[in-house]
């Protein structure tokens, strides 16, 4: 056996000696095999898919970067400065003071007495419009959930009787579409009584007025494209400009309290 | 005794052997460096991808930060954009209420008074109460109405409630519908007040 094994180390050494081309070309093609199965084809996979990732990011990138020129470009916007305006017309709560305070301007203009007004105001704490600055996966939820809950606004309903001449209400009732927050009548009926001492046909107008205010939640997301202005709503926005304009401010500081007898029924009972 | 040398025979066929094989190797080689350099490529461009990726990154990170700093003007502009549309809804609701009215009050003239209205801004019906002071002005009202020019400019179109009053007046309700086709209806005629 030790022969044996002699003369076999002797053949692979001489094998190796004579042949040593052909085994370093074997190991070649092993070593370029190799490369490509556990090197290059991994690498190009991952190349690819880096590349994809990439463009993606790139896009967003795009993306944000348009945003911020857009947000610069809004802070600069004739229609964005004058955006108070908007706020005055379609408020974020429930404008009770505002409205009755320019119905009043409105009455005045118009030369009407206002002989019954009837006004639910119903809950005083509502949902308000709220900002949700959300994460990509969490918004689409959200917004799906806002967009079948909740309607984009909500009306306040008042009941008004006025008295004048016929022009006078007339008058009336074309400012009353026309003063902030946007107002519209719902009903209307209309009578006329001969007055006997001022021996003149007095105009009677009996109204149900819508007075909207905006309720609707917005999601927004970081990557999200702004919304543009179409032309109608430029329209729109132009128009609400010549709407009447409001004197309301609201009160900022108590001018006098009672705080023992907050609402005077102090010696009532 | 004729001695037979083989061992040159023997070292002719290997060297030639060896030959072919050296010449296969280099052709290995070279192909063995071409797959070698297709990996440097490879290798390099992950390399180099990997850096722009993060360097993109980066400046969406920075982007971001910079929107973030901007959210609340954001906000506002989103509130903006979003009331507009909404009160340019209100206003083509309201505008057929308004172009109707000031319709029928052409139409009928000025010895007819639309006493009374009703409208539904959510299904877009209007009820206009129409009041004539005597029997020969509502004949013409009814003749006016019952023109089918004037009909076609409505979804729906119905009379209702015929009444006199006291005073000899005559008045009923006349109800219209309105739709998106409604040929009478633009919501221009507000907006260019």
């Amino acid at each position: 056996m030790p022969l044996i094994d002699k003369g076999s180390d002797t053949n692979i050494k001489l094998f190796i000696n004579n042949r040593k081309y052909l085994l370093l070309s074997i190991l070649l093609v092993w070593g370029a095999v190799a490369l490509m199965a556990f090197a290059i084809k991994p690498q190009v996979k991952l190349v690819f898919s880096l590349r994809n990732n990439l463009t993606q990011e790139k896009d967003q990138y795009q993306n944000l970067v348009r945003k911020i020129n857009e947000l610069k470009q809004i802070e600069i916007s004739q229609q964005f400065q004058q955006s108070e305006k908007v706020n005055e017309v379609f408020p974020s709560h429930k404008p009770v003071l505002e409205l009755l305070s320019n119905l009043y301007q409105a009455m005045q203009r118009a030369d009407v007495t206002v002989s019954a007004l009837k006004i639910n105001p119903g809950e005083i704490a509502t949902e308000s419009a709220e900002v949700i600055i959300a994460e990509p996966a969490k918004a689409t939820t959200k917004k799906s959930v806002a967009t079948k809950e909740q309607k984009a606004y909500s009306a306040l309903k008042l009941d008004l009787t006025v008295n004048g001449e016929q022009e006078n209400v007339d008058e009336f009732l074309q400012l009353v579409e026309r003063i902030s927050p946007f107002t519209s009548i719902v009903e209307l009926n209309i009578k006329k009584t001969f007055n006997q001492e001022k021996d003149r046909t007095v105009t009677e107008a009996e109204l149900l007025l819508n007075t909207y205010y905006y309720t609707q939640n917005i999601t927004s997301n970081i990557s999200d494209q702004l919304p543009s202005v179409g032309e109608k709503e430029l329209k729109a926005f132009n128009t609400i400009q010549q709407f009447m304009p409001s004197d309301f401010r609201p009160s900022t500081e108590i001018e006098s309290a009672d705080l023992e007898d907050l609402f005077g029924i102090k010696g009532l009972f | 005794m004729i001695s037979v040398n083989f061992l040159s025979k023997i070292n002719q066929k290997l060297s030639r052997q060896q030959e072919k094989d050296n010449k296969i190797f280099k052709v290995l080689l070279v192909v063995f460096g071409v797959v070698f350099a297709i990996f440097l490529v490879v290798f390099a461009s992950s390399f180099y991808l990997r850096y722009r990726l993060k360097s993109v990154k980066a400046q969406i990170e920075q982007a971001k930060k910079q929107i973030n700093a901007e959210q609340q003007l954001e906000a506002n502009y989103l509130f903006f954009v979003n009331k507009l549309v909404i009160i340019r809804e209100l206003f083509d609701q309201r505008a057929d209420k308004q172009i109707a009215t000031g319709y029928f009050s052409n139409l009928l003239g000025p010895n007819i008074e639309i006493s009374g209205l009703n409208y539904d801004m959510e299904t877009s019906i209007l009820s206009l109460t129409i009041t004539s002071p005597h029997i020969f002005y509502l004949e013409d009202v009814f003749q006016a109405l019952d023109d089918q020019e004037v009909k076609k400019n409505f979804a729906t179109f119905e009379k209702s409630n015929l009444s006199r009053q006291m005073t000899g007046e005559y008045s009923f309700v006349l109800t219209v519908g309105f739709t998106d086709e409604s040929e009478l209806m633009t919501v221009e005629t507000e907006y260019e007040e």
